[in-house]
């Protein structure tokens, strides 16, 4: 007779929880599924890595770093389709979490020209900018992450929905400037304008740009809670990273045009 | 450098070290113990979601042929 005569007997065991795939999840070792510390980790990488290109260009100008700027800011902009989709209209393009771990590099480092040459332009124009825009940025983003863990901000599926059409808002209105301005040589006076109606935009924008990040906070977490696989470190990470890169951006615009 | 700016200097180098330093801490009970969280996994494992449970279903309703032990005998239906 067999050892596991209960089991011959009766079958295998009627717990749902054994009997799952969650259980063979549960079951993997700490290094398979998404941790905070490693999401940490790759977030300050994939910083590191956005500094150093931006260094890179920062320091060497020209009409080559230029040409290699805009090569970056199309592969940031690959990488981050190819990685989010529409994530708003998953039925358009769906996101594809797994290939994080590739495009989340390759989206800093080509992000890293882009943010250096316009840095360095704006710091000739106005000295002192970008050390502003760098610090406020991170006070933001700080002041959001505590209201975020100590639960004041508490994201729902509401808030998900206004913030995914604010964004796309922006996001279309500045598509549609990127084709007014290629074909006329102008761009829409709401986002250049230094007069109360521009300040008034940047504002909105960095306000959006800002609340996104609770967003980010939110999936990290998430990902951690729920035991998810640890490509999604990568995917988080690189969700905050490219908020960060917007929102210094925005405020690097919305300090130039309070000083102009 | 300005007052201005080395003040938002220090301020900047402060909270790169917050950010950080509470990025790795759990989130309050306040902010998990809730309902109406975003449902995250469905946005973003929606088609593996799919296809684990077109597997599953697939695999609980193909025939077991492989349970049926070699000892047992077909029926024998005499007249």
């Amino acid at each position: 007779m067999s050892k596991h005569a209960a089991l011959d007997t009766f079958g295998k065991s009627g717990n749902p929880l054994i009997r799952s795939d969650l259980f063979d999840k549960a079951a993997l070792g700490n290094e398979e599924v998404t941790t905070l510390d490693g999401a940490v980790n790759k977030t300050a990488f994939l910083l590191a890595l956005t500094v150093s290109t931006a260094a890179i260009s920062w320091n060497y100008q020209g009409p080559m770093m230029g040409l290699i700027s805009g090569i970056g800011v199309a592969a940031a902009m690959i990488s981050a389709f190819a990685t989010f989709g529409f994530w708003m209209f998953t039925w358009i393009i769906k996101p594809t979490p797994h290939r994080a771990p590739y495009t989340a590099p390759i989206y800093a480092a080509g992000m890293g020209f882009a943010i250096g040459l316009i840095s360095q332009q704006l710091e000739s124009q106005f000295p002192g900018i970008v050390i502003q825009a760098v610090s406020l940025t991170f006070f933001v983003a700080a002041s959001l992450l505590l209201l975020y863990k100590t639960g004041v901000i508490r994201p729902d599926q509401n808030f998900l929905l206004i913030m995914a059409c604010a964004t796309l808002g922006i996001f279309f209105t500045y598509i549609s400037n990127f084709i007014y301005a290629m074909a006329t040589g102008s761009s829409f006076s709401i986002i250049t304008d230094t007069g109360l109606m521009g300040i008034g935009f940047s504002l909105v924008v960095v306000v959006i740009a800002a609340l996104n990040l609770v967003l980010d906070f939110d999936i990290i977490e998430q990902a951690a809670e729920t035991r998810t696989p640890k490509y999604m470190e990568w995917f988080g990470a690189m969700a905050l990273i490219m908020t960060l890169i917007w929102l210094y951006l925005e405020i690097l615009r919305l300090i130039a045009k309070l000083r102009s | 450098m300005s007052t201005i700016t080395l003040f938002l200097a220090l301020l900047g180098i402060a909270s790169i070290i917050v950010l950080f330093y509470f990025l790795r801490f759990k989130a309050s009970s306040r902010q998990t113990d809730r309902d109406n969280r975003i449902p995250w996994n469905k946005i973003f494992f929606q088609r593996e979601r799919y296809n684990e449970t077109k597997a599953s279903l697939e695999k609980k309703n193909s025939p077991k042929v492989s349970e049926q032990t070699s000892g047992q005998d077909d029926a024998d239906f005499k007249d």
